[in-house]
C-alpha cells in the first residue's frame, strides 16, 4: 500500500467519524466552536489543517474546509480560481531554478522533485483557468436567466464583466513567447508549460471568444433598459412640471422616417361576403341560424306616470367622446386641405360613415370653417323642387388661400 | 404558417408581433421567407412588414410615401400615441414605485398581479398613485374598489397592447415589444420637444451604469 493510500484511508475514516463535527464547525464559518470531547481522529484533521484550533481555545473551520463544503453544497460553484499570474510566475520561476541546480548537481531525486513541483503549479493554473471559464459561462447560460429582479440582473451582469476582465487579464500575461522562454530548452519544461499550459490558455481564449456576442447582447440590453429608464422619468418630470400637452406637429416626411407604421383604417378592412355563391350557402345558413332574434324596432309604450322634474345638469360620457371625436374630425379635414381642396362629404363618407347622417357633420364644419378666413369654401347645392321650394346643401369644399 | 392568421394579427387587428405576444408568428416572420411571403400577401393592401428598431416587433407600414390617405392614417397613428404618452409613462412609474425592486420594467419583463396589488392595498400612498392614475382617460372607469381599479388598468394596457398576460390563473403580466416601439416615438418627441433627460444617476430611477 503506498504512502498516500495509506494517508487518504487514514482521512476518510477521520472525516466519517467527525462529520457531525465538522457540519458544525463549517455552519459557523471560521467562528469558534467549543466541543467537550473529540475523537483521536479529530486529531488528523487538525494535522492536515482541515481544522484550526483546539479543545481549550476552541475549534474552527480552515478555508479548505470551507471551500470543500462548498464545493459539496455548490456543485460547480466554488471551484478553484486560477492564481494571481504575477505570483505564479515567480513561484514557477524559483522553482525552474531550483530544478535546474539539481541538473547541475546530479541529483536525479531532487531534480524529480523540483519537475514534481513545477507539474503542481502547471496543473493548478490549468484547472484554475478552465474552471473560471467555466463558471463564466455557466453564469451566462444559466444564472442570469433566474435572478430576482432587474436590480440583481444588472449587479450579476456587472459583476460577470468585472470577473472576465480579470480573466482575460491573466490570459494577456500568459502568452506563448513568455512561457516559451521560461520553459528555455529544457523538453519536460517545454512540454509542461510551452504546450500543456499554453493549449489550456489557448482553448480558453477560444472560450472566450465564443462568449463575447452574448456578453455583448447583454451589456447593450443593460444599456438599452438605462435610456428607456431615463426617457421615462424624462417625460414624467415633464408632464409633472405642468407640462401636460405635447403639441408637435411632425411633417410628413418626419414620420415617415419615424416608420409610425400605418394601421388600417376600420371599415377598410370589411368583405361583403358573395351571396350568390352556393359554395357559401351553407355558411350563410349556419350564421343567420344562430343570430340573436332581433329586437321590435317600436317600444311599447310604457305609462311613467308622474316623474319628478331634473334639476341639475349633466354631461353623459357618450356626449363629451362624440364631442371631443367631431373636433378631431374637423382638425384631420383642415389637415387634409394642404394637399389641396377637400370635399366635406367624401371626408364624411370615407372617416365617419358610422354615423347615420351627414348634415350634423356638414353644419358644424360648415360653421368652424366659415369664421376662419384663409380658407375658401365652395358649396354644391340641390337644386330646388316642387316638394322642397329652399335650395338644399348638398356638399361643400374647403381650400385654402 | 397559415397567412391568413398572420394577416389577421397584424393587419386586421394592428398587432405588434414580439416573442412575447406571439412566438410561433415572430419566428415565421424572422425568417426571411416568412418575411417575404407576408410582404407579398400585404402589397396589394398597400403594406409592407416594418420592424421597431429594426429588430424588434414587427408590424405594417404603407408603401406608398405619396399616399395622402395613408400619410393621414400615419398622423393619426402619431397623435394617438403622443396623446396617450401621459398615461403609459405614469403606468410604468406607478409600477417601479409600487416594487422598487422590480425597477423601471422593459419588454420581456414579467410582473405579477397579486404582487402589486398587494403592496397597492397595503400602503395609502400607492392607493393615491393608483387614484391619479384613473384621472387619465384611458383609465377611467365608473369602479370604486382598489382591486377593481387596477384590475382596469392593467386590462387597458393589454388593450393598448403594451401588456400581455401570460398567465390567466395568476394574473402575471409581460411587457410586450410595442414598449420599445412607445420608446421610439418618445425619443422623438423627446428631441422635438426638447425635454431634458438627466445624464445623473438618480438613485429614485434606479438606474445603474456600468
Amino acid at each position: 500500500m503506498s504512502n498516500f493510500e495509506d494517508q487518504f484511508k487514514k482521512l476518510g475514516k477521520a472525516i466519517s467519524a467527525n462529520a457531525e463535527r465538522l457540519a458544525e464547525l463549517v455552519s459557523y464559518a471560521g467562528e469558534d466552536v467549543y466541543f467537550d470531547k473529540v475523537p483521536g481522529s479529530f486529531a488528523e484533521l487538525s494535522h492536515l489543517d482541515i481544522v484550526l484550533g483546539n479543545v481549550a481555545e476552541g475549534f474552527s473551520a480552515s478555508s479548505l474546509l470551507m471551500q470543500l463544503s462548498h464545493t459539496i453544497g455548490r456543485g460547480d460553484a466554488n471551484r478553484r480560481f486560477a492564481p494571481g499570474v504575477q505570483e505564479w510566475l515567480s513561484t514557477v520561476q524559483l522553482k525552474i531554478d531550483q530544478y535546474n541546480n539539481a541538473i547541475v548537481d546530479g541529483s536525479e531525486e531532487n531534480r524529480l522533485r523540483r519537475l514534481h513541483d513545477i507539474r503542481e503549479l502547471v496543473f493548478q493554473m490549468r484547472e484554475g483557468l478552465l474552471n473560471e471559464v467555466r463558471s463564466m459561462e455557466m453564469a451566462l447560460n444559466t444564472r442570469f436567466g433566474h435572478v430576482e429582479s432587474i436590480k440583481d440582473k444588472y449587479i450579476e451582469n456587472k459583476y460577470l464583466i468585472d470577473y472576465l476582465g480579470r480573466l482575460t487579464g491573466k490570459l494577456a500575461v500568459l502568452d506563448y513567447q513568455k512561457l516559451n522562454s521560461l520553459a528555455g530548452s529544457n523538453p519536460d519544461l517545454r512540454r509542461l508549460l510551452a504546450q500543456r499550459l499554453y493549449d489550456t490558455v489557448t482553448d480558453c481564449r477560444e472560450n472566450i471568444m465564443l462568449a463575447l456576442p452574448r456578453l455583448r447582447h447583454l451589456l447593450w440590453e443593460i444599456q438599452k433598459q438605462n435610456k428607456q429608464a431615463k426617457r421615462i422619468w424624462a417625460m414624467h418630470n415633464y408632464f409633472k412640471a405642468g407640462s401636460s400637452t405635447l403639441t408637435y406637429e411632425p411633417s410628413d416626411e418626419e414620420l415617415i422616417e419615424l416608420r409610425i407604421g400605418c394601421p388600417v383604417t376600420r371599415g377598410d378592412n370589411s368583405l361583403s361576403p358573395d351571396i350568390y355563391n352556393e359554395q357559401n350557402v351553407d355558411t350563410l345558413a349556419e350564421v343567420v341560424s344562430t343570430l340573436k332574434p332581433r329586437k321590435d324596432i317600436t317600444d311599447p309604450v310604457v305609462d311613467l306616470g308622474e316623474t319628478s322634474s331634473f334639476e341639475g345638469s349633466a354631461v353623459s360620457d357618450e356626449s363629451v367622446e362624440s364631442k371631443d371625436e367631431v373636433k378631431q374630425h374637423l382638425s384631420n379635414l383642415l389637415r387634409e386641405t394642404k394637399h389641396g381642396h377637400v370635399s366635406v362629404l367624401d371626408y364624411w363618407k370615407r372617416e365617419m360613415a358610422h354615423q347615420k347622417y351627414p348634415s350634423g357633420f356638414m353644419m358644424l364644419a360648415h360653421l368652424n370653417y366659415t369664421k376662419i378666413p384663409q380658407l375658401k369654401l365652395t358649396e354644391s347645392y340641390a337644386p330646388a323642387t316642387k316638394f322642397d321650394a329652399t335650395k338644399r346643401l348638398n356638399d361643400f369644399t374647403v381650400e385654402r388661400y | 404558417m397559415d397567412i391568413r392568421n398572420v394577416l389577421e394579427k397584424l393587419y386586421n387587428q394592428n398587432m405588434f408581433i414580439c416573442p412575447y405576444t406571439n412566438e410561433p408568428i415572430y419566428s415565421f416572420l424572422d425568417t426571411p421567407e416568412g418575411e417575404m411571403e407576408v410582404n407579398k400577401a400585404l402589397e396589394p393592401f398597400g403594406r409592407t412588414l416594418c420592424r421597431v428598431d429594426g429588430t424588434g416587433a414587427f408590424f405594417i407600414d404603407a408603401i406608398d410615401n405619396g399616399n395622402n390617405k395613408d400619410l393621414a392614417e400615419r398622423r393619426k397613428q402619431f397623435e394617438k400615441i403622443r396623446d396617450d404618452l401621459e398615461p403609459i409613462v405614469e403606468f410604468f412609474v406607478f409600477i417601479s414605485r409600487v416594487k422598487p425592486e422590480i425597477g423601471m420594467m422593459s419588454s420581456g419583463h414579467t410582473m405579477r398581479f397579486s404582487q402589486v396589488l398587494n403592496v397597492v392595498t397595503e400602503s395609502e400612498s400607492s392607493v393615491r398613485q393608483l387614484n391619479q392614475l384613473m384621472t387619465y382617460k384611458i383609465f377611467k372607469t365608473s369602479k370604486q374598489g382598489t382591486l377593481e381599479k387596477l384590475q382596469v388598468v392593467f386590462e387597458r394596457m393589454v388593450k393598448e397592447g403594451l401588456l400581455i398576460s401570460k398567465n390567466a390563473d395568476e394574473l402575471v403580466y409581460q411587457v410586450t415589444g410595442k414598449y420599445d416601439y412607445i420608446q421610439a416615438v418618445m425619443q422623438f418627441i423627446i428631441d422635438r420637444e426638447n425635454i431634458v433627460i438627466e445624464e445623473e444617476n438618480n438613485e429614485e430611477q434606479g438606474t445603474f451604469v456600468i
